[in-house]
C-alpha cells in the first residue's frame, strides 16, 4: 500500500512538473489551432471543437502578407545566426586559447576585464552604436548587426571556452612541440580535435543567444531586410493583437528550434555552463 | 612555459577590435552623451551641461515609478525562483528512469527567445479569456474575467512570474550540479545518524548549496533588472507598471532624448554592475555554474 | 653525434626559487646518463631545459658544440617520453607516431615504413589502429617510447617513464629500454626517483638534490665511494649505517671510539685520517648492511681485540625470502644487517655487531663529505 502511494505520490509530482515547464507553450499551442470565432466566445472550452492549421499556413506561405513578413525574419534570423557562428567561433577559440595558455604580460587584467564586459547591459552601448550605425549607413546590415551580437556574448563564450582548455593536459602540447610544431599548429592539431564537446556545446549556446535576440536588433535592425524572426512575432502580437491565432502560431514556430535543440542537446548545453565553474 | 609576447597579442587582436569597438568606446561615449544636453530632434542645440541629466532624473517622478517598479519585479523573481529551482533541481535529482526526459522538458523555458516567453505568458493572462481566467471561470471562483494586465502590480507580479519561469531552469541546473557534487558518504552517515528525508535535506543539502545560492541568487537579481523583451510582448511600451529598462528605452528612442537616455542607462549599469560584480566573484569563486 | 655540455646552468623561478644551481655536466655521444634524486631535486626541470620547454635562466648549454639556449623545442631534435604519456587522444597509435614525421614533411612511403619498423621493435605492431584509450598502462608506455622512437632524434629523454607501470611491468620494460639504447646507439637521458632503476639501467649517474648536483660517476663508483652522506643513504637499499664516532690514536694506531666501543680501522684509513688531522675530532661512518656481521651474544668468538664490537638488540626482522633484514638498536643508534635466510633471530635477542673494517665509509660531521681517499 505504501509503495503504491509513493508511487502516485512521484507520478503526482511529475504531472504537476511537466504542467508548469510544458503548459505554458502547450496553451499557445492550443490558441494557435483555435479558429478566429471560438477564442472569442467565453466558453470555457478548453480545446477547440475545430482545430485549425490555417495559421501556420497562412505564415508559411510566401504569397500572404503575413507569409511573407514572417518567413522574411525566419530567414534573416537563419542568416545571422549563421554569421554570427563563422565569426564568433573560430574569434571566441583564438582568445581562449591564448588567455589559456600563452605566457604574456598583462595576461590577468585582459582576463578581469573580459569577464567585467560580460555584466555591462546591452543599453549601456547600444546609443552610441546606433549612432555610427546610423551615420555610417549600416543601420540594416546583417554582417555588422551580427558583429554586435558576437560582442555581446564573447566575453562569455570565451571564458567557457578556456576553462575547458585549462583542462587540457599540457603535456600534450609539450609533445606536440617536441614533434615540430609551433604554437599556431599545436592550437589547430592538437587543441581543437580534443576540444569538440566545448565547441559543440558553444554552437549550441551561440546559436541559442543569436536567436533569441530582441533588443540589438530592435534598436538597430528594423527593416523589414533585416528584422529577425524574434521581432516579426513581437510586431504580430502587439499591432495584430486581435488575430491571436496568428500571434500564438508565430510565436510556436519562433521557438520550435530554440527549443527543440535545447532539448535534444541539453547535455551539451549543461556541460558548457558548467564549464564555467572550473576555477580561474 | 616560455614568454609568447608577440603570437600572443595576434591571436587576441580580433576579439579585441570587437570588444574595444563595440564595448569600451561606446560606454565613455554614452558618459559623454550623458553630460550633455542632446535631443536627437534638435541636433544644433547639443550643449555640455555636466550632471544636469543625472539630477534630473533622481528627481523625476516617472523614474522613481520605474525604479520601484523594477524593484518589485526583482522581489518577485528572487522569491519564486529561489524556492522553486530548488524545488525542481530535487525532482530532477531523483533517480526515477525518466529524470533525463525531465531534464529535457525543464530546459526549454530557459532556450525560448525572452520575447517569445512574453508572447506565450500573454495569452495565458489575457484579460478576456487567456487561460487563467477560464480556469477560475470553470471553478467558479470568478464571474467575470479578471483584467490581469491592467493594473500596476498585477502587471508587475505576472512580469516577474514569466521572469522566473525562464530563469527556473538555469538556476535549477547549477544547483543540481552541486548537489550531485555532494558525496553520498555524507547521507549515509546522517541515515546512520538516524535522520530521515527532511532532516536530510535541511541539515545536509540546503547548507552545502550556498555556494551556488550566491550565483542563482544574482542571476535571479539581474534577470530581474534586466528585463525587457517580456514586457514589450506583454503590454507594450505604455507607462503603466514599466520598469527601469522600458522606462530608459522610451526615453531614449520615442522621446529621442539621448542625452537624458544616456544618463538612465549609466545609472541601471552601475547598479546592474554592483550585483553583476558579485556574479563575477561567484563564479570565480568556483562551486557553481556561469 | 649527439655530445651535450653543460656549463653552469640554473634555472630560478621569479627570481627566488631556485630550481637549479650551477649544473655542470659533459655527456658523450651514446652514453645513458640517469639524473636520479628524490622529490624536487630538480632532474625533470633540466630535462624540460633540455627538451627547449623550460628557459634556462642561467648558463649555456651545448648540444653537439653548439649553443641552443634560445633554440625552439621543435628545431632541437630530441624526443621526451612524458611519465604520463602524452599520447594524442584523438589519434590512433599509428597517427601518433606518424604525427612529428608528418609535420616535418616527410614523404607518405617513408612514414609508414618507419613507423611499421619502430612498431616491429617495440611490438605493438597489432594495435595501429586503436586508440590510446583503448590501451593497457604497459601498450600505452610502448607507444609512447615508439613515437619517440620513429623520430631518429639525436638525444632521447626519458621523464619517469616507468612510474605508472606495476612492479613486475616495470622491471621488463627496464630491461627493454636498456636494450633499445643499446640497439640505437643514441644518447639517452633518463629521469628517475628510484635509485634501482638508476644503478641498472645508466652508464652513468648523476645524483641532485636541490637543484645540486651531488656526485656524477657510474654505478660501481657510486656505491662504493660515494661522495657524501646525501648519495650514500640514498643509493643502496637498505640504507646505509651511518653512526657518530670520536677519532683516537692509540698504539701507533687509529681506532673510532663510540662510548667506550673501539671500532679497529684499515690500516689505509688510518693513515689517511692521521694525515688529514683528524685525531681526536668527531667524524661519520658508514657502513652497508652487507658489510654488517651479527653474532649472538654468548657465542664462542674471536676476541683479538677487546671491544671491537657494539652492543645491540633486535629490534626488527624483515625476511626478503632471499635474505634477512635485521634491524638493531644500540643504544641511540639504529642498525640494519644484512643477514643469510638461514640466520636465526628472535626479537629482542641481544647481539654483539662486527664491521668489515675494509667497507667503511668516513664522512666529516660538519658537511658529510667525504673523508677516506
Amino acid at each position: 500500500m505504501r509503495a503504491v502511494c509513493k508511487k502516485a505520490g512521484i507520478i503526482f509530482i511529475i504531472m504537476v512538473f511537466l504542467i508548469f515547464t510544458l503548459g505554458p507553450i502547450l496553451w499557445c499551442f492550443i490558441v494557435s489551432i483555435s479558429p478566429e470565432n471560438e477564442m472569442f466566445s467565453s466558453t470555457v472550452n478548453f480545446i477547440p471543437n475545430n482545430p485549425t492549421f490555417q495559421n501556420y499556413a497562412m505564415l508559411l506561405n510566401i504569397n500572404t502578407a503575413q507569409g511573407q513578413i514572417f518567413i522574411r525574419g525566419l530567414v534573416n534570423s537563419l542568416k545571422a545566426v549563421s554569421v554570427t557562428l563563422i565569426i564568433g567561433l573560430p574569434i571566441s577559440l583564438m582568445t581562449a586559447y591564448a588567455l589559456s595558455r600563452f605566457k604574456f604580460k598583462g595576461r590577468e587584467i585582459i582576463r578581469g576585464i573580459l569577464l567585467t564586459t560580460i555584466v555591462i547591459p546591452v543599453f549601456t552601448t547600444i546609443i552610441p552604436l546606433y549612432a555610427i550605425f546610423s551615420d555610417l549607413n549600416i543601420l540594416d546590415n546583417i554582417f555588422w548587426l551580427s558583429i554586435v551580437y558576437v560582442s555581446s556574448f564573447l566575453p562569455m563564450i570565451t571564458w567557457v571556452i578556456s576553462n575547458y582548455i585549462n583542462g587540457i593536459p599540457v603535456e600534450l602540447e609539450e609533445a606536440a612541440y617536441l614533434d615540430g610544431c609551433g604554437k599556431v599548429k599545436a592550437f589547430l592539431l592538437i587543441i581543437i580535435p580534443n576540444s569538440l564537446p566545448i565547441i559543440s556545446a558553444v554552437i549550441l549556446m551561440m546559436f541559442l543567444m543569436t536567436w533569441n535576440q530582441y533588443q540589438i536588433p530592435l534598436i538597430l535592425a528594423s527593416s523589414l531586410d533585416t528584422k529577425p524572426l524574434s521581432m516579426v512575432a513581437a510586431e504580430f502580437s502587439s499591432k495584430d493583437m486581435i488575430k491571436y491565432g496568428m500571434t500564438a502560431a508565430a510565436g510556436i514556430l519562433a521557438l520550435l528550434p530554440p527549443a527543440a535543440a535545447a532539448a535534444i542537446f541539453r547535455k551539451s548545453l549543461i556541460f558548457g555552463f558548467t564549464q564555467g565553474a572550473v576555477k580561474g | 612555459m616560455k614568454q609568447d609576447g608577440k603570437l600572443a597579442y595576434g591571436f587576441l587582436l580580433p576579439a579585441s577590435i570587437i570588444i574595444l569597438g563595440t564595448v569600451f568606446y561606446p560606454i565613455v561615449k554614452t558618459f559623454i552623451y550623458s553630460l550633455q544636453r542632446y535631443k536627437l530632434t534638435q541636433p544644433e542645440n547639443k550643449k555640455f551641461i555636466g550632471f544636469q541629466n543625472y539630477i534630473e532624473i533622481f528627481k523625476s517622478q516617472d523614474f522613481q515609478y520605474a525604479f520601484f517598479n523594477t524593484i518589485i519585479i526583482m522581489a518577485v523573481v528572487i522569491f519564486i525562483g529561489f524556492i522553486f529551482s530548488i524545488i525542481t533541481a530535487v525532482i530532477l535529482n531523483s533517480k526515477i528512469k525518466i529524470s533525463s526526459l525531465l531534464t529535457a522538458a525543464a530546459v526549454i523555458p530557459w532556450a525560448l527567445p525572452p520575447v517569445v516567453n512574453g508572447i506565450v505568458w500573454k495569452f495565458i493572462f489575457y484579460s478576456d479569456f487567456g487561460f487563467m481566467n477560464k480556469i477560475l471561470f470553470k471553478l467558479s471562483l470568478i464571474q467575470e474575467p479578471v483584467k490581469w494586465l491592467d493594473g500596476r502590480y498585477g502587471t508587475l507580479l505576472i512580469i516577474g512570474l514569466t521572469v522566473a519561469w525562464r530563469v527556473i531552469p538555469f538556476c535549477a541546473v547549477v544547483f543540481l550540479a552541486n548537489m550531485q557534487s555532494i558525496p553520498k558518504e555524507i547521507y549515509e552517515a546522517a541515515e546512520v545518524d538516524g535522520a530521515n528525508e527532511i532532516k536530510k535535506f535541511f541539515n545536509i543539502t540546503m547548507p552545502l548549496l550556498m555556494p551556488s545560492a550566491a550565483i542563482v541568487l544574482t542571476n535571479l537579481t539581474m534577470s530581474g533588472i534586466n528585463v525587457f523583451d517580456e514586457i514589450v510582448a506583454l503590454v507594450g511600451f505604455r507607462n503603466l507598471g514599466q520598469p527601469l529598462l522600458i522606462y530608459n528605452y522610451t526615453q531614449t528612442f520615442s522621446y529621442m532624448n539621448f542625452g537624458y537616455g544616456s544618463a538612465v542607462t549609466y545609472i541601471i549599469m552601475i547598479a546592474s554592475g554592483f550585483f553583476g560584480y558579485f556574479y563575477i566573484r561567484s563564479l570565480n569563486k568556483g562551486g557553481g555554474a556561469v | 653525434m649527439s655530445k651535450l655540455t653543460f656549463k653552469g646552468i640554473g634555472k630560478t623561478y621569479s627570481g627566488e626559487i631556485h630550481a637549479v644551481t650551477d649544473f655542470n655536466l659533459e655527456i658523450q655521444h651514446d652514453e645513458f646518463i640517469v639524473l636520479v634524486g628524490p622529490s624536487g631535486c630538480g632532474k625533470s626541470t633540466v630535462l624540460r631545459m633540455i627538451a627547449g620547454l623550460e628557459d634556462i635562466t642561467e648558463g649555456t648549454l651545448y648540444i653537439d658544440n653548439k649553443a641552443v639556449n634560445g633554440v625552439q623545442p621543435k628545431d632541437r631534435d630530441v624526443v621526451m617520453v612524458f611519465q604520463n604519456y602524452a599520447l594524442y587522444p584523438h589519434m590512433t597509435v599509428y597517427e601518433n607516431m606518424a604525427f612529428g614525421l608528418k609535420i616535418k614533411k616527410v614523404p607518405k612511403e617513408e612514414i609508414d615504413k618507419m613507423v611499421k619498423e619502430a612498431a616491429e621493435i617495440l611490438k605493438i605492431s597489432d594495435i595501429l589502429n586503436r586508440k590510446p584509450k583503448a590501451l593497457s598502462g604497459g601498450q600505452r608506455q610502448r607507444v609512447a617510447l615508439g613515437r619517440a622512437l620513429v623520430r631518429n632524434p639525436k638525444v632521447f629523454l626519458m621523464d619517469e617513464p616507468l612510474s605508472n607501470l606495476d612492479a613486475k611491468l616495470r622491471i621488463n620494460t627496464r630491461a627493454e629500454i636498456v636494450k633499445l639504447h643499446n640497439r640505437l646507439g643514441t644518447t639517452f637521458i633518463y629521469v628517475t626517483h628510484d635509485q634501482t632503476e638508476a644503478m641498472t639501467m645508466g652508464d652513468r649517474i648523476v645524483v641532485m638534490k636541490k637543484g645540486v648536483i651531488q656526485q656524477t660517476a657510474p654505478p660501481q663508483e657510486l656505491y662504493n665511494y660515494p661522495a657524501n652522506i646525501f648519495v650514500a643513504g640514498f643509493i643502496g637499499s637498505p640504507q646505509m649505517n651511518f653512526i657518530d664516532v670520536k677519532v683516537v690514536e692509540q698504539n701507533q694506531s687509529i681506532i673510532l671510539k663510540k662510548d667506550d666501543i673501539e671500532i679497529e680501522t684499515h690500516i689505509d684509513m688510518a693513515k689517511n685520517l692521521k694525515d688529514k688531522d683528524y685525531d681526536g675530532k668527531t667524524i661519520v661512518i658508514g657502513i652497508r648492511p652487507e658489510d654488517v656481521t651479527i653474532k649472538s651474544i654468548g657465542c664462542n668468538c674471536d676476541n683479538k681485540v677487546r671491544n671491537s664490537y657494539l652492543n645491540a638488540y633486535v629490534d626488527a626482522v624483515e625476511n626478503m625470502g632471499s635474505d634477512k633484514y635485521i634491524y638493531l638498536k644500540a643504544g641511540y643508534d639504529s642498525i640494519t644487517a644484512r643477514v643469510a635466510q638461514a640466520f636465526k633471530v628472535r626479537l629482542g635477542d641481544e647481539m654483539r655487531v662486527y664491521f668489515d673494517k675494509s667497507k667503511i665509509h668516513c664522512f666529516t660531521k660538519e658537511n658529510g663529505q667525504r673523508i677516506y681517499l
